[in-house]
């Protein structure tokens, strides 16, 4: 019985991972893509990524939204957000001498990934995140799978007693 | 040759699931040498399978059973998977160069096509695991 009860928490545990993780990579949604595929669609580096053409929505949205000219800002909160920027570009003791750049320093993030040699996605680094999100999703389909191989091997053997 | 079969299936799915992400494990250049290299195995893995499939193949249509059909079809499904993956995979290649292919298509389309096929196939593997789950479990006790 306790068994039993485990193997049900764990399979439970399963299914509500596997789901989350679906969602989470927007599991079904790309996998349509290829049935959705418009050929004059444009396809922005970001596509691959979030599910979904975000480049053009932040251009719509950026549309919606026109940020204000930096020259108009006050003095006083021009000089305290290049104060902000120089704080933030300086090293300290928990970075060990590297700066971090700026918002929007796209270059300096490309040349660190180009250096890691991986064309500047990933690099030589281990992340297993989103790995962990595509097993729990394997998971899953195999689980659903081993249940419905069970109910239908189980109905089949109740109809065979039945007609004996 | 069951063993063996075993570690190789296990192999399989662990190098699948780490090239899901590009970006997880050591970057694109991994992604894309250990694509290639993991079609060469799956290739090895029908090759191991052959006498079931040559089987089922003689009989699909007059009396194999529904579990062998399901399964036949399933695998078909993956073939189907696995080379519009790794055709797709040549396509989009950065860091080896596969130009001289001219394959055609627009970049969009070979990268919905890589990301989709992929995606479908992973659920087809999981499936394919889910069926044969006996075979795991036999092959687990005979190991313990």
């Amino acid at each position: 019985m306790a068994k039993k009860i485990t193997i049900g928490i764990l399979s439970l545990g399963i299914i509500i991972t596997g789901i989350m993780a679906m969602n989470r990579l927007r599991f079904i949604e790309r996998s349509m893509w290829i049935f959705k595929f418009n050929n004059e669609q444009t396809f922005n580096r970001g596509f691959d990524r979030h599910g979904g053409n975000f480049e053009r929505e932040r251009n719509e949205r950026s549309r919606e939204y026109e940020r204000p000219d930096f020259r108009n800002i006050h003095d006083s909160v021009r000089q305290r957000i290049f104060a902000e920027r120089e704080f933030r570009s300086a090293p300290d003791s928990l970075r060990e001498g590297r700066t971090r750049p700026l918002p929007g320093d796209r270059d300096s993030f490309r040349k660190d990934g180009f250096k890691r040699g991986s064309h500047g996605r990933g690099g030589n680094t281990v992340h297993l995140n989103t790995v962990g999100w595509f097993l729990a999703v394997f998971a899953l389909f195999t689980l659903v799978t081993l249940y419905i191989d069970k109910f239908i091997t189980y109905r089949r053997r109740n109809k065979t007693v039945l007609q004996e | 040759m069951n063993k063996f079969k075993f570690i190789q299936n296990i192999l399989l799915a662990v190098v699948m699931l780490l090239l899901m992400d590009p970006r997880s494990f050591y970057g694109l250049g991994f992604h894309e040498w250990a694509g290639l290299i993991i079609g060469a195995f799956f290739i090895l893995h029908t090759l191991l399978n052959w006498s079931w499939i040559k089987k089922v193949t003689l009989v699909f249509f007059s009396h194999a059973p529904g579990r062998a059909r399901i399964n036949y079809f399933l695998d078909l499904l993956l073939l189907a998977g696995m080379v519009l993956m790794i055709l797709s995979g040549i396509a989009i290649a950065k860091t080896i160069d596969f130009s001289w292919l001219n394959l055609g298509g627009s970049r969009g389309f070979w990268r919905a096509m890589h990301t989709s096929s992929s995606l479908i196939s992973l659920a087809l593997f999981g499936i394919h695991l889910g069926l044969h789950w006996k075979w795991v479990l036999k092959r687990l006790k005979i190991k313990l």
